[in-house]
Formats: structure tokens, sequence, C-alpha cells
């Protein structure tokens, strides 16, 4: 065959087009001064937060699908381990550990620490309301006059009010599709990969019929964290 | 109601429980795995002779037979596929472009299936609901020269690439069957178990749901989010193919001669060597 022809999922994104968009985003943010005015803390606070959310779900490729998938506290900074939420089945949630890439947790952890800084602004000194959010809410926005976790709808409407929703104009759960697809053009077991990405059939690598240590799978999944954090343009 | 042991309890059917575990072990064989002298004695049938040389029942057994033990393809599977040329229609099942040798192989359709907006569009990498599957070198020359030879629309005119030439076994539920391969039961099974061999030397095993259009639960998954091209199924199936045609030709050459692999002579090795080499078409699939 002359030129290879392609096949299967159909929104995998481009690699140039995806760098193209978060440098559109790199170029947005502002550094968060709590102490700004309200208008301008809250417009950065917003952006990085989004900045935030979409760097972890190209680190973890998590399925962006409800709130909150990831929790206050729920990871640890020094060992780089995050326990996600990310789906519901018949059977219950579907909750797992996945390791992260080195930097990613100090990340989480900056991030907590602004929430926090934030929140008190908020209560102390802003007529924004904090009642639609929970304590173990680590990501969240303030839109309307309201701080709310960051559902993928807040996410759209905070890239929306910055004037990039055209540079993202992919579902949110791409990360999980461009992931799997580089790991069998990469040729990365897709064995380390799946338990993380919450694919779970046996033998999983933290189970009892478990036959390799999950340092294992855990650092090979970290590696491939890097490569695509780097690939599309976060590293 | 007691069950027929008399126990309280559903009569577990043989097999099944070892299967189950073995399953939980993350192991892809099982008690009912065709072990690697079975197909070494089809591949002394199917590699005997170049495509040139097979007359037309020859190539029809062989492009048959080597669907199923160098694809993985189900029997019944094969007896319902379809001539194609180029993409099939949406409605069609598996389909055989006997001329450009390319299986086609809808994938299951999970999600996004619809249009894509324009603007996501240009942002994606192109994809298809059909897996385009290059046949391995051998099993193409030996489509073509099916092709050549096969009998016109008169006398298959619903398009089906085996028909039925009445020699059956009887009990045959696979009509298209030329009998090559052995029984109905034999054909499943080592059909069944050329995917876990592929998987075994190596093949992602979405890989191998793709080559032989068997979906279960795990590949399933991966394929919703895969975005493939021919080229790299192609190389991954011949690779693989390979090391399991390497592994068959050596257990060929050991039961032929009844000597472990390290007293085999150099001769028998190359001869080894070159089936794998065949089957990869070139000598890189040879080396291991």
């Amino acid at each position: 065959m002359s030129e290879s022809r392609r096949f299967g999922a159909r929104i995998v994104p481009r690699r140039e087009a995806l760098t193209a968009a978060i440098d559109a985003l790199e170029s947005r943010r502002r550094a968060v001064r709590v102490d700004a005015p309200l208008r301008e803390m809250i417009g950065a606070f917003n952006l990085a937060m989004v900045y935030a959310w979409l760097r972890l779900s190209w680190a973890a490729a998590l399925r962006p699908r409800r709130d909150p998938v990831v929790r206050r506290n729920r990871y640890d900074a020094r060992l780089g381990w995050l326990f996600v939420e990310d789906k519901d089945s018949p059977y219950g949630v579907e909750a797992r550990v996945i390791p992260l890439s080195e930097g990613e947790g100090p990340r989480l952890a900056r991030l907590q620490d602004l929430g926090d800084r934030v929140r008190y602004r908020l209560q102390t000194t802003s007529h924004v309301t904090l009642d639609g959010l929970s304590d173990d809410s680590l990501f969240f926005v303030i839109l309307g006059g309201r701080a709310i976790p960051l559902s993928p709808q807040a996410l759209r409407s905070v890239l929306d009010a910055s004037g990039l929703a055209d540079s993202f104009p992919w579902p949110l759960n791409v990360p999980r599709h461009y992931w799997i697809t580089r790991a069998l053009e990469d040729g990365v077991r897709l064995t380390d990969l799946d338990p993380f990405l919450g694919h779970l059939h046996d033998p999983l690598p933290w189970g009892p019929y478990a036959a390799r240590p999950l340092s294992h799978s855990a650092s090979s999944f970290r590696r491939f964290a890097t490569t695509i954090l780097k690939e599309v343009g976060f590293l | 109601m007691l069950s027929a042991n008399g126990s309280g309890r559903t009569a577990v059917r043989f097999g099944t429980a070892e299967r189950v575990a073995m399953a939980k072990l993350g192991l892809i064989h099982d008690g009912s795995t065709a072990q690697p002298f079975e197909f070494a004695n089809i591949y002394a049938t199917l590699f005997d002779r170049p495509a040139e040389l097979m007359d037309e029942s020859q190539l029809r057994a062989a492009l048959f037979g080597g669907l199923i033990v160098l694809h993985g393809l189900d029997p019944s599977t094969l007896g319902t596929l379809r001539l194609t040329v180029g993409q099939p229609p949406d409605s069609a099942g598996p389909s055989l472009d006997l001329e450009a040798g390319t299986l086609w192989t809808p994938l299951p359709s999970v999600g996004y299936a619809g249009p894509l907006r324009n603007e996501l569009a240009a942002a994606c990498r192109p994809g298809s609901g059909w897996a385009s599957v290059p046949l391995l070198p051998w099993l193409r020359r030996i489509a073509a020269q099916y092709q050549q030879g096969r009998p016109t629309s008169r006398s298959d005119p619903a398009g089906l690439v085996f028909v039925s030439d009445g020699a059956g076994s009887g009990d045959d539920d696979s009509p298209a069957s030329p009998g090559v391969i052995g029984t109905p039961s034999l054909e499943r099974r080592l059909a069944r178990s050329a995917t876990r061999w592929l998987v075994h030397h190596g093949m992602e095993p979405i890989f191998g749901a793709i080559v032989s259009g068997k979906f279960n639960f795990a590949a399933l998954a991966t394929s919703a989010y895969a975005n493939l091209s021919d080229a790299q199924l192609a190389e991954a199936h011949a690779r693989s193919a390979a090391r399991s045609t390497w592994r068959y030709s050596q257990n060929a050459a050991t039961r032929a001669t009844g000597w472990p692999i390290w007293k085999i002579q150099t001769s028998r090795l190359a001869q080894c060597l070159r089936v794998a080499a065949l089957v990869h078409g070139s000598s890189r699939g040879a080396r291991h």
C-alpha cells in the first residue's frame, strides 16, 4: 500500500493543533495575586485552575466525567500518587490510584494552597458565595458570583470567557485517546497503563494475583506521562 | 432444588474453573489452547509449495487455512466473508479485497460515531470505523493467485469468498470450509488459539482483535480509544506471526527428527527460518 491509511478513533488530536492550543493557554496565564482587585484575581485564578486541570488530565489521562474526580488531600505529593474517582458504574464508584510523574505532586500541593488562600479571600472580603463548594473540592472556579467545582461545563465557560474556546475544540477525554494511540505507536505495553487508566480487569497490579511489583508498572506509567507532557507542550 | 450431583450447587462444566483461574492470573492460555505441534502439522500442508504451483482447490484451502492460523479468523466468519474492492459499505461484515490483499474488519463503535464538527475534524487525526488489515505477504500471494482462478459470479452470486463445494464433513457449521485443517471444532480451536499465540509472541491484544475480528471486553475498551495505521498494524502482525511460525517450524523439525532443538541440524534450522521469513515477507522476521 503506497500510503498508510488511518482507522479507529476519530477524536485523537493532531499534535500540532494540540501544542498550538497549549501555547495559547500558556500565553494567557498570569500569576495569581490573592491581594489583587477581585475581578483581576478571579480572572487569573480561573485560568490557573483550568490550566492545572488540563495539565493533570494530560499527565494522568483522567476521565473528566464527573466532579469531584480529584479531591483535596487525596494525593501524596512527595511519593507521587493520586487517588481518583472518575467513573460510576452500577457496582459502585471505580476508584483507583495513579502514579504522578515528577513535579506533578508538588504542583497539586501548591494549587491546593492557592485554593485555600482564595477561599479565605472570598469569604472575608467579597460577596462571592461558597455554598456550592464542598470543603474537599480541590479544583474550583468563580463564575457568576459563585464559587463552584470545576465541572467540564465550568471549564468550557472559562475557556470561552478567555477567548480560548476555539483553540480547544476537543472533548475533554481526548488525553485518554491520545495516550493509548501513542502508547501503541511507541511500543509501550498497555498492560502497564491500562489499570491506571481505569480499565480494570484481572490481574490488577495491586491485586492478589499480581505477578509483577506495582513499582514496575508505575515507573513505566510515569515515564510515559513525562513523554506525553513534553510532546503536547506542558514540559 | 438440588442439582444432579445432589450438592445443591450448579455443576461446573469441566474446564470452566481452570479457565477462570487462568484468566484471573492474566494468562492468555488455558487447557483448550492448541499447541505448537498442532499448528506445525497444519503448516506442513499449507507451506509445502509456492502459490504459483497450487491448483484452485489448493489455493482455496491455503487461503482458508492461512486466515485461520495466521490471522485467527473464525471459520464461521470465513463462511460469511465477502468480496470487496476497497472499503466495504457500512452494513457489510468482514470482507476481503483479493486484489489489494486487504482484509476489512468493522470496528465496534463505542462513542463519537456520528459526523464531527468541521473545526473538530480539522484538529484531529483521520479515523474510520473500518480497519484495513494488510494480509501477510505469503497470504497476499495466495489471495492474488486465488482471484485469478476463482469461479465467476455466476456460481457465486452472493459474493462470498469461500463457497461450499458440497464436500463438507456433514456436521460442519461452516459450509465454506474446504476441510484442509480438520474437523470444525479443531478449526475453531486453532483460530482461537492463533490469536493467543500471536499475543503470546508480542502482539498487543487490540491488534489481535482487529486482525481476527474478535473483540473481547478488554479489546473493546482499547479499540474505542486507539487511532492506528494499517502499516503499524501490518508490522505488529508480521512480527508476531513470524515469531509464531518460527516456533511452529522448530516444533515440526524436532518432531520430524526426534531430537531436541539444540541438536537440530543447521539445514533444518535454516528451513525454519525460511518459513518464518516467508510469512514476514523479508529476512527481518527470522532474526530472534
